[in-house]
């Protein structure tokens, strides 16, 4: 697999806030890679930074092994946050400017509109889309040019859950067609779904990356709910696990290696027990993110 | 160029204020080449219901070739600020929207995108420089009183300082809406700057004795470099020629604007 992307040491300071602080990472050809982190993390000062529109203080950034330029960026689909279109023009006029920038034949806008299914409003002004409309717009015009790269900022940003689920569909078919894509987003649910690899920001700096299918493994969870009032005591002296979280009259274990769901079960019921609720928990991204933010948190302190 | 070209027309074919902008400017165009005649014959016409007929205002040769080129261009030229309206827009609102900021994105330069803006500013120049040509001629040969082929293109160099004159003024319309990126403050500093402190600066000097001082005011050096032939007509001397000083001047500034805008936006994050 070859690189697509490789960020070298990337800072960007505005006066003393580090919005990216010496970032390096590296998205290799078909993955769909996700950035995720909390609200002001970096996100988008990282993408702007390697489209040209944020000047870095320091480091670099390659496309496809050299350094970008504007014929680098010609070649690739990306939005930031909103989608960003003239309002007074229609879709077709303001895909035509797009067209003209990239260099591509007007026959594409009809392509693209089809794919996004906005042929109906394409003679319609942009001021009079919906929110969902826009988005789907956006995205026509990132795939004008045939991008061999994705970049899509929160691209599920405001809309109902059937426009979610529309976008989310877009973005699988286009990554099934073989497109590297890179996905900033705080929604967790929306990266496990569609990503291949991930990382985490915090602050500008990289706690973590590692591929999405990697996050299930790991100390084993289950989760046990009876009508017995001594139950965390019993659970305790078990000594099969090594934390017990309650949640009203929930009880969440993390297993100690070599136990499982099984032997919470069979153990209950030697104690006369019996469990009314017992779940093995597949760990979740964002169970795993939350980990991740609060391992860093304590190494800060 | 072409392409950079082809994409601002884009932008401004369908933006209701640059098509207003642009067709009071055409009409003001048209009313200056073509109206002044008409007016001076309707003003004769009430001096002469007064009995006044020995007052003729249309004996003012104001179409007369050669004369008729800078006549024409030292009135067009106070029509460029509708020129700068429109070119303030189409720049504030790229700002306004962040369309320069996806304009980036998708793969235009941040150079190409000040070109593009620049190349327009030189399209309605010389749009505006050839429409006054073409009716200078037709009222020219309308209403001279000798035409000959060395008369009518005597002085025609004035389109070209017209141009130029009309280009560097639109380059520092440029620049001030790049630095603010606000259309209404946009004209409010330009309007600032031009009325009262030119003004100021430009009287303070004249006062003091101190000429080089004007030199230092970029847009009364553009305004300058047409010379108003007008008090000619009251017998008085006046310029009627294009200084070579005054011409490097406007040059240095348009270059001057130019180079600042470059700067601004290729340092600026977007």
């Amino acid at each position: 697999m070859d690189t697509v992307l490789s960020i070298k040491n990337l800072s960007k300071h505005y006066g003393r806030i580090k919005a990216v602080d010496n970032l390096s990472l590296e998205v290799k050809r078909g993955s769909v890679y996700g950035i995720l982190g909390p609200n002001g993390s970096g996100k988008t000062t990282t993408l702007g930074v390697i489209l040209s529109v944020i000047n870095q203080t320091s480091g670099d950034f390659e496309w496809f092994g050299k350094p970008g330029t504007q014929n680098t960026r010609k070649k690739i689909g990306a939005i930031l946050e909103h989608p960003i279109f003239y309002p007074y023009l229609t879709a077709v006029q303001n895909l035509k400017i797009v067209c003209d920038i990239k260099e591509v034949p007007y026959s594409r806008i009809e392509e693209v509109l089809d794919q996004v299914g906005l042929v109906l409003r394409k003679d319609h002004k942009f001021r009079t889309f919906s929110l969902g409309m826009k988005q789907r717009l956006s995205i026509a015009s990132a795939l004008l040019c045939d991008p061999d790269v994705m970049i899509l900022d929160e691209p599920t940003n405001g809309l109902d859950p059937q426009g979610i689920a529309e976008i989310r569909d877009l973005i699988i078919n286009i990554a099934n067609s073989g497109k590297t894509i890179i996905i900033a987003s705080h929604l967790l649910d929306e990266v496990q779904r569609v990503c291949t690899h991930f990382c985490v920001l915090q602050q500008g700096k990289l706690i973590h990356d590692g591929l999405v299918e990697d996050v299930g493994k790991g100390a084993t969870i289950v989760e046990v709910k009876a009508d017995v009032e001594h139950l965390e005591e019993v659970l305790e002296a078990s000594k099969m696990t090594s934390g017990i979280k309650r949640e009203l009259d929930k009880y969440t274990l993390t297993m100690v290696e070599g136990f499982g769901a099984v032997d919470v079960n069979e153990y209950l019921f030697k104690q006369g027990i019996t469990a009314k609720h017992l779940i093995l928990k597949v760990k979740t991204l964002e169970k795993q993110f939350l980990e991740i933010l609060a391992e860093q948190g304590g190494g800060q302190q | 160029m072409m392409r950079l070209l082809k994409i601002e027309l884009h932008k401004v074919r369908n933006n209701r204020s640059f098509k207003v902008l642009s067709i009071l400017y055409i009409i003001a165009l048209f009313l200056m080449s073509m109206g002044v005649m008409p007016f001076l014959q309707w003003l004769k016409n009430k001096f002469a219901d007064f009995n006044a007929e020995q007052i003729d205002p249309t004996i003012l040769p104001f179409y007369e070739f050669p004369d008729i080129w800078q006549n024409l261009t030292s009135v067009a030229i106070y029509f460029k600020i509708l020129l700068a309206l429109g070119l303030i827009y189409s720049i504030t609102n790229e700002y306004t929207y962040k369309t320069i900021r996806q304009n980036v994105i998708d793969g235009l330069s941040k150079q190409e995108f000040i070109w593009s803006k620049i190349l327009m500013a030189g399209f309605l120049s010389a749009a505006s420089a050839i429409a006054l040509l073409v009716m200078g001629l037709i009222t020219g040969l309308i209403y001279s009183t000798e035409i000959s082929f060395a008369l009518v293109f005597e002085d025609m160099y004035f389109l070209l300082a017209f141009f130029l004159q009309l280009f560097a003024f639109l380059l520092f319309t440029q620049f001030i809406a790049t630095l603010i990126r606000k259309p209404i403050m946009t004209m409010g500093l330009m309007f600032l700057w031009v009325v009262l402190i030119e003004n100021g600066l430009f009287i303070w000097g004249q006062v003091k004795g101190e000429q080089w001082v004007e030199y230092l005011l970029p847009v009364k050096s553009i305004n300058s470099l047409i010379h108003v032939p007008f008090p000619k007509y009251a017998l008085m001397e006046i310029q009627d020629y294009i200084a070579w000083p005054e011409l490097a001047l406007v040059i240095f500034y348009g270059g001057l604007f130019y180079w600042a805008t470059t700067r601004l936006v290729v340092k600026r994050d977007l």
